[in-house]
């Protein structure tokens, strides 16, 4: 339950349908997706330098961001092996405050 | 909190910032790259003067010439020049012109502008991609040569020359002017 | 996530609000010294502009960003890419001179084209009324640098009036009511 989204009714709509990644699967989305993009414009730049077309090295990136962006945007299982391990919901209002605060 | 939509949001900042880098980088590499060339241009010696209406009720000197023009301006390309607008522009003074006696005795260094004028009588886009090689066989100009006045008959400091303004895909437009080439004008209509 | 903004206002104190709103008027103030201090640099009103119309393609198109300078030592050659005011035009003119004319007491007569335009700017009635030449007091500056696309929120702005209200209103909110 700790990935519930406020805002929109829609947004928070869409957003529920996800399940969520876990903290660890987030920093390693976010190293994914920086990796992925750096190395595509590393070698884009070496590219399009080489074809003397600096078009080139934008298609390079560009493919780079569709990589990173199917890789990281969907909540993969990769990114969920580490799930919280919640404890046990103590009766009355006590537990429900500190799943608010950790949401 | 780590949605799908924030996911996004960071991918594409992240994208973003790195473009620019690597834009940036682009700009860098081709920064200090020299932008000249030595195009030939000569003109045909027929140039016909004559008096004729440009806007207004004055009448004004109209030149019509014809030119050879060759240059290779392959080399201007590299991988930050998106083109190249290649111009060539009739450069004179003229009698209205009283300064440049006072240009001419005052010392080099001093900064008064050069009086002047300018008409550009012929340009053409070369676009990446396009043959940069100009050999045109008399050509004649593009646009009509009209003098703000009568300073055309009779012009001893005619000189024509040819520039091009670089436009990279990032980075400065730089005007670069080659040699001159002096043309004396005709002393009759 | 509204309300999760409001709730980070809602936990200020008095002195915090106070922070906040002095933030906000550094940032603005920030900004307003680099336009001024690149006023100060470059000699030229307004520094940056943006290409709001297709009359210089395919060296410009809408959205590209220019950096300009006007010195006021260095003379307007012919080919230069210059940027002018018109009268009764709110927007400033972006294109290329073709012919200058400056006579003995200094004062300079230029005519401008764009490069997509088939007649020069006399012709196509770019100019006021009766307006033959550009003169030194209608210059903004002469474009020096080139960045394509960083413009295209301007031209947004500038399509839909609307989207410029609910960008700004929005990053002032975020930067009053948002705590570091």
């Amino acid at each position: 339950m700790g990935n519930f989204v406020s805002g929109t009714p829609l947004i928070s709509y869409i957003a529920n349908k996800f399940p969520s990644m876990d903290y660890e699967g987030q920093r390693l989305a976010e190293k994914c997706y920086q990796w992925i993009i750096v190395l595509f414009g590393v070698v884009g730049f070496i590219w399009g330098y080489f074809c003397q077309q600096y078009i080139q090295t934008v298609y390079v990136l560009g493919a780079g961001v569709l990589l990173a962006t199917l890789l990281v945007i969907p909540p993969w299982p990769m990114f969920r092996r580490h799930p919280l391990q919640w404890q046990n919901s103590r009766k009355g209002r006590q537990g429900r405050q500190d799943k608010a605060k950790t949401s | 909190m780590n949605t799908a939509l924030s996911r996004l949001n960071a991918v594409f900042a992240f994208s973003l910032s790195v473009l620019a880098s690597l834009t940036f980088l682009c700009f860098l590499s081709t920064a200090f790259v020299d932008k000249t060339s030595s195009p030939s241009i000569s003109v045909h010696p027929e140039v016909i003067l004559r008096g004729a209406h440009d806007f207004g009720l004055d009448l004004k000197d109209l030149a019509t010439l014809k030119f050879d023009l060759g240059a290779n301006l392959s080399s201007l390309f590299d991988w930050n020049t998106k083109q190249l607008f290649v111009l060539v522009t009739a450069h004179y003074r003229t009698r209205n012109n009283v300064r440049v006696t006072v240009v001419d005795v005052l010392p080099v260094t001093h900064p008064l502008p050069q009086p002047r004028n300018q008409v550009v009588l012929w340009d053409r886009i070369i676009r990446r991609g396009d043959s940069a090689i100009l050999d045109l066989r008399s050509a004649a100009t593009k646009y009509n040569f009209f003098d703000d006045g009568r300073g055309l008959k009779g012009n001893q400091n005619m000189t024509l020359q040819v520039s091009w303004n670089v436009v990279p895909i990032a980075g400065r437009l730089p005007l670069i002017w080659s040699s001159q080439y002096s043309l004396p004008f005709p002393n009759s209509y | 996530m509204l309300e999760g903004i409001f709730s980070d206002v809602s936990r200020m104190n008095k002195r915090q609000k106070f922070y906040q709103a002095l933030n906000f008027g550094m940032i603005v103030s920030s900004a307003l010294m680099i336009w001024k201090g690149l006023m100060v640099v470059t000699g030229s009103e307004s520094p940056i502009v943006v290409v709001l119309s297709g009359s210089m393609e395919p060296a410009f198109y809408r959205g590209d960003l220019l950096f300009l300078t006007n010195n006021r030592e260095d003379p307007v050659q012919a080919g230069e890419i210059l940027v002018f005011k018109v009268k009764e035009r709110d927007i400033p003119i972006v294109h290329r001179v073709i012919k200058v004319h400056e006579s003995a007491d200094g004062e300079v007569k230029i005519l401008t084209k764009g490069d997509n335009n088939a007649g020069d700017d006399r012709a196509g009635m770019i100019y006021a009324p009766h307006q033959n030449w550009v003169t030194k007091s209608e210059i903004i500056g002469r474009a020096r640098g080139y960045l394509p696309f960083v413009g295209m929120v301007t031209i947004l702005m500038n399509d839909y009036p609307m989207l410029k209200y609910v960008l700004l209103g929005g990053l002032a909110v975020f930067v009053l009511l948002h705590r570091e």
